[in-house]
């Protein structure tokens, strides 16, 4: 459904652009699976005992309880009978977002990843890590049902690395009430946009993560001399004679974007975990695995 | 062509392109350059912001300039632009006169440019050259223009000859030709000596074109030089540099060599501002002074600088008056006994009459007593003409009344140390600084008894050579003309002082008969004519005569004049050898005057330089430049500049550098050399910078290497060249030091180098390969060898050990030659050092590395200084000896034991 948007294109040249697409992949997942590994250690059960498999406790019998939950080898041991309890591991239903727009394939230097890949390298490890914790993950706007176990992982993972993650065709009544999601994008958009998506959102009501990409050329402004510039994906173009004299009031006015978008995150609820593509991936996934993580 | 100042231009049209320059200006600063064009996501931020209007930016102005510089770069080249221009060359043909005589030899190669300079201006301007040689031929051929080609050709193949050149009759030549096609562009490229330039300058003149010659000669600085014949003095000889016209100060070198062309003496000359002429002395004991063959200038050479020296130094004789029969009584105690068996060891002595000895003119005439003198006008005639009168006193001298004494005597003598006398017989004093004796050691136990004494004059110190403790003279001279009178106040024999018994006589007498410059061996030549046996060639060094040489009649010698039949060299009849110097003892150089009309240049000034291939790479490299700097201000650079920024400049400069000299560049990787040697074993010579040197010792070891890899089961590979203080020295177990006597201090960093090296087992074999020539120091130390040990920490070294190890490493020796047999060979005493025995530092003169080198093929290079082929076998047993010492330190030493194992077998 996501193809539709595309211009149509002779199969062949849709087949290498596919391939192409798929064959970031296996990099992607390997160096979310890196990054998710390192953050894995913090990750812990609900430290409650319930449904699941993880051993929690033993108690003594109690009248209730049905024989069969007896554990035998424990209570063998002494007079008393002992019941055997595994801790509650409430599986949570988590949608991620990548945005996947034109805007997000971009990149100033050519030694630091595209936005998208950096996005989607992030958003693989957290699904990693979640489904490990138990959680059930799926993309939004892929018409998925939430998964879990490593079926589920690569399900997102392929969708998250190679999909197109378009917002504004994304339906967010597929969603669960209560769910929880992680949107990464840059939030480049006006601000109003995304007071509206997520005032929808928290009508369902879900609530989440957002995590804003940046390249670094667009908070520094690098540029100098007489530039064109050009919007992602064609369209709007801007001759500036000399660049180095706008930087000034653009670098302010990119502060005030980000300021605005952190009012709003704060407003509405949703942590804004920010992340620049010239850091370490890491940091911003612990960042992000501890916004995800439901308090208590 | 156009001329402005000293730039010309071949094709000044092409200078209307300058006009353009205005219109490219306002063209550069019209466009400005293209924007870069960049994707930036957040445009969105940017569309507002847009603070000041987007302008038609103008291209900066060093830019315009630096285009509009590239622009007028290729205009100028296009004119093709001339340094320098020689007007008229190309437009008449060219009638070269070029001087070919001995003093154009030095300056041959300037010469020869010029010419080749000067032929290619007529080619250029299509026409003919006429090429005349100044020097006389032996077969004069005609006159004829030529095309430039083969005037070049000719050219190049010509060779300077070794005698005068002929001017005049070279002007009678050009007149006699009858040139046709003239007017001519006349030059003449002169050698810069010799004053009959008028009349060639006028012939010249009468045939150049536009009423014009030129006369291009050497500068002051390049002026000729000529060595004059040698003047004998009592430690040597001393000989005149002169030079054609006053100019700068200018110094060098006189060499002497031996007949077989080896060094054997070399002394600095340096004019003074102005002057013509500086002098270079030569302190030579007679000994070595009787080897040299050929005096020479090395760094100008031609005949000129080049004297040859025939029998003059051979062994003086001196002829001895015989007395009268009465003192032949006991013919073993007269002093003409004593003075025969003195002057034995350096000189040919003859008895016999007064006037006969006269007659054959030897070079000192020796007088005892107050000996009869029949003719005194033909002795002071003799000593007039360079001879010199050599006498001693006597019972008759003290009675007085003689003549032919450098001075008044006073009658009666005086006796110390007799029966009754007073005085105790008195030892000799040091002799003044200003005698022939200066520098003789003197003994204690010589004492005189009894002597003459010289009346007290004003001159008398100056004429004593020798005096007594209490100031008596001992020995007085005087000048005579060209000659010498030498007194002895004691007898040739030991009656009245001990003196004759002594060494100190020997040498004494040897350096008053070095004063001699009359006669010779000239007494009995041989027959017929002289002939020339070696010719100086005009490089000023002695090689095979030529087929033009004729015999010159005796009675003709020396001849009037040098030129092809008579060429300078030295010519033998019979036994009686003699040479003809292209300067003989009063010529003077005269500097070729400026003559008027005749336009003056200098040689390697001023020559045309064209200037448009400068132009054009200087243009294309520009180009080059504003392509980076248009992709710079772009902006399409910055991916690449961000990258590169910081070594940008450099490898701009690093281009630019190659664009300009395009030599090979070294690249000294010490690392791989290092990891090269560390792989295989190899010895190693040290760099001394002379390339000459270091390819000797490149061979030597090469030499050695092969015998080594032969001969025994070490098989090093190919020697390295190494740099004291750069290379690691380390890796190599023999480090072989050619040492010059010009050898400037080790740095500290050398000398911490060398004494790591030493210290950690190396060796280092000093070579001062000068065991033939060391005599020439007179016992003195080797002057580059003191200043490399003097910082180095030397253990006590002694020469040629005997039962040393080194005698019997591999093969067993008794001594040590190389090139040369007979200079020590220094190691260390210290046997029990921690290095197993091996000397650190072994010191040898006898030139070993000429002995071993060996070319490609295996054949030695350098001739072995002994009639005995089986030297240099030796010497490569001396090499394999020493690397196996090196390698095996005192293994070998063990041996001493081996007659006692034998034994200890054996029952």
């Amino acid at each position: 459904m996501a193809r539709a948007a595309v211009k149509p294109q002779a199969p062949a040249a849709l087949r290498r652009e596919a391939e192409e697409q798929a064959a970031r992949y296996p990099a992607l997942m390997a160096e979310a699976e890196r990054i998710a590994v390192t953050v894995a250690q913090g990750v812990h059960g609900r430290r409650r005992k319930g449904v699941g498999e993880t051993f929690w406790e033993y108690r003594h019998h109690a009248q209730t309880d049905p024989v069969t939950r007896i554990d035998w080898r424990r209570s063998a041991r002494s007079d008393d009978l002992f019941v055997r309890e595994n801790e509650w591991e409430a599986a949570n239903s988590v949608w991620l977002w990548r945005d996947g727009r034109a805007s997000m394939d971009w990149r100033y230097d050519r030694k630091l990843p595209l936005k998208k890949d950096r996005a989607a390298v992030l958003s693989i490890a957290l699904a990693s890590l979640l489904i490990r914790g138990g959680e059930r993950c799926a993309v939004l706007g892929e018409g998925d049902a939430p998964r879990a176990g490593n079926a589920g992982l690569d399900r997102a993972a392929l969708l998250l690395a190679a999909g197109t993650g378009d917002i504004a065709e994304t339906d967010f009544a597929a969603l669960a009430r209560h769910a929880r999601l992680a949107l990464f994008s840059d939030f480049l958009e006006p601000v109003e946009t995304w007071r509206a998506r997520l005032s929808q959102l928290s009508g369902i009501p879900a609530g989440g993560v957002l995590v804003q990409i940046a390249d670094p050329a667009e908070e520094d402004f690098p540029y100098a001399g007489r530039t064109l510039f050009r919007a992602s994906g064609g369209g709007q173009e801007l001759l500036v004679g000399r660049a180095e004299n706008v930087g000034k009031t653009y670098r302010n006015r990119y502060a005030a974007h980000r300021d605005d978008l952190k009012a709003l995150a704060r407003r509405a609820g949703w942590p804004l975990v920010r992340h620049r593509t010239d850091q370490p991936p890491a940091r911003a996934l612990q960042a992000i695995y501890q916004a995800m993580a439901p308090e208590g | 062509m156009l001329s402005l100042g000293p730039i010309a231009f071949a094709a000044p049209l092409a200078l209307l392109g300058l006009l353009t320059l205005p219109v490219i200006w306002w063209l550069l600063r019209a466009t400005p350059p293209p924007p870069s064009k960049v994707t930036f996501p957040p445009l969105r931020l940017l569309m507002g912001v847009l603070p000041d209007e987007e302008q038609p930016n103008r291209t900066p102005l060093w830019l315009v300039i630096f285009r509009m510089l590239i622009a007028a770069a290729i205009i100028l080249g296009l004119a093709r632009p001339i340094l320098f221009p020689r007007e008229g060359a190309e437009d008449a043909p060219l009638l070269l006169v070029v001087d070919d005589g001995w003093a154009a030899a030095q300056n041959w190669d300037r010469i020869v440019g010029a010419g080749r300079a000067y032929i290619s201006d007529a080619q250029r301007g299509g026409q003919s050259v006429t090429l005349v040689f100044t020097a006389p031929q032996t077969g004069t051929e005609t006159l004829t223009a030529i095309s430039p080609g083969e005037a070049r050709r000719r050219l190049d193949a010509h060779e300077p000859a070794p005698w005068p050149a002929d001017r005049e009759a070279a002007a009678q030549r050009i007149r006699d030709a009858a040139l046709e096609n003239g007017p001519y562009a006349a030059v003449w490229l002169s050698s810069g000596e010799g004053a009959d330039a008028e009349t060639l300058a006028e012939t010249l003149k009468s045939q150049g074109a536009l009423g014009q010659a030129v006369l291009v000669g050497p500068s002051g600085s390049q002026a000729p030089l000529a060595l004059s014949p040698p003047d004998a003095t009592a430690r040597g000889f001393e000989v005149l540099v002169k030079r054609a016209g006053a100019g700068g100060e200018r110094g060098g070198d006189v060499v002497a060599m031996a007949a077989d062309g080896r060094l054997v003496a070399r002394a600095p000359y340096q004019f003074e501002e102005g002057a013509r002429e500086a002098l270079a002395r030569f302190d030579l004991p007679a000994e070595i002074r009787r080897r040299v063959a050929l005096l020479r200038i090395p760094g100008s050479a031609s005949a000129g600088t080049a004297q040859i020296i025939d029998d003059r130094w051979s062994r003086p004789i001196v002829g001895l008056a015989a007395q009268g029969a009465e003192q032949d009584s006991q013919p073993l105690l007269s002093d003409l006994f004593y003075l025969e068996k003195a002057l034995d060891p350096f000189a040919e002595t003859r008895r016999g009459a007064m006037d006969s000895l006269i007659e054959s003119s030897p070079g000192v005439i020796a007088v005892v007593d107050a000996a009869r003198i029949d003719d005194p006008e033909a002795l002071a005639a003799y000593i007039e003409d360079g001879g010199v009168l050599l006498r001693f006193a006597g019972p008759r001298m003290a009675a007085g009344g003689d003549v032919l004494l450098p001075v008044t005597l006073r009658e009666g003598g005086r006796s110390m140390g007799g029966a009754l006398a007073w005085d105790e017989p008195q030892a000799l004093a040091e002799f003044p600084e200003s005698s022939p004796f200066a520098g003789l050691s003197l003994s204690e136990d010589i004492t005189v008894e009894r002597q003459v004494l010289a009346e007290p004059e004003p001159d008398l110190g100056y004429k004593t050579w020798a005096r007594l403790q209490d100031g008596t003279p001992l020995v007085t001279a005087e000048r005579v003309g060209r000659g010498w009178i030498v007194l002895f106040h004691v007898t040739a024999n030991p009656e009245w002082s001990n003196l004759p018994l002594s060494g100190l006589f020997l040498e004494m007498l040897d350096r008053v008969s070095g004063l001699a410059t009359a006669g010779g061996a000239g007494a009995e030549a041989g027959e017929g004519p002289y002939r020339l046996e070696r010719a100086v060639n005009a490089r000023g060094l002695l090689g095979a005569p030529s087929g033009d040489a004729r015999p010159v009649p005796a009675d003709a010698w020396p001849p009037d004049a040098i030129g092809p039949e008579t060429p300078p060299g030295l010519y033998r009849r019979g036994t009686d050898a003699g040479a003809l110097n292209v300067i003989g003892p009063g010529d003077t150089l005269i500097a070729t005057p400026r003559i008027n009309g005749v336009r003056a240049d200098n040689y390697g000034e001023r020559s045309p330089q064209r200037l448009s291939g400068l132009l054009l790479l200087a243009a294309l490299v520009l180009l080059a430049a504003d392509a980076i700097i248009a992709l710079l201000l772009s902006g399409r650079m910055r991916g690449l500049t961000r990258r590169l920024r910081p070594g940008a400049a450099a490898m701009a400069a690093g281009l630019f550098a190659v664009a300009l000299n395009p030599g090979p560049a070294r690249a000294q990787d010490a690392d791989e050399a290092a990891m090269a040697a560390a792989l295989e074993m190899r010895l190693a010579y040290v760099e001394t910078g002379d390339a000459e040197i270091d390819q000797m010792s490149r061979a030597g070891l090469q030499g050695l290497t092969r015998e080594l890899i032969r001969r025994s089961a070490v098989e090093p590979a190919e020697p390295a060249g190494v740099t004291i203080g750069e290379d690691n020295l380390l890796l190599y177990p023999l480090l072989y030091w050619p040492v010059r006597s010009s050898e400037r201090p080790l740095s500290p960093r050398e000398t911490a180098a060398l004494d790591e090296y030493i210290k950690a087992g190396g060796t280092v074999l000093f070579d001062t390969q000068d065991a033939g020539t060391a005599a020439t120091r007179l016992g003195g130390g080797h002057q580059g060898l003191q200043v490399l040990l003097s910082d180095l920490d030397v253990p006590p070294l002694a020469p040629d050990p005997a039962e040393h190890v080194l005698t019997r490493s591999f093969y067993l020796l008794d001594d040590y030659p190389g090139r040369w047999d007979g200079g020590k060979l220094y190691v260390e005493t210290d046997e029990a050092s921690g290095r197993d025995g091996v000397s650190g530092i072994i010191i040898g003169s006898n030139d070993y590395a000429a002995a071993w080198a060996v070319d490609a093929e295996g054949r030695p290079i350098a001739a072995i200084a002994s009639d005995d082929p089986r030297q240099r076998e030796i010497a490569y047993r001396v090499g394999v000896n020493l690397v196996m010492y090196v390698l095996t330190g005192n293994y070998k030493a063990d041996q001493v034991h081996v007659p006692a194992l034998l034994e200890r077998l054996g029952q």
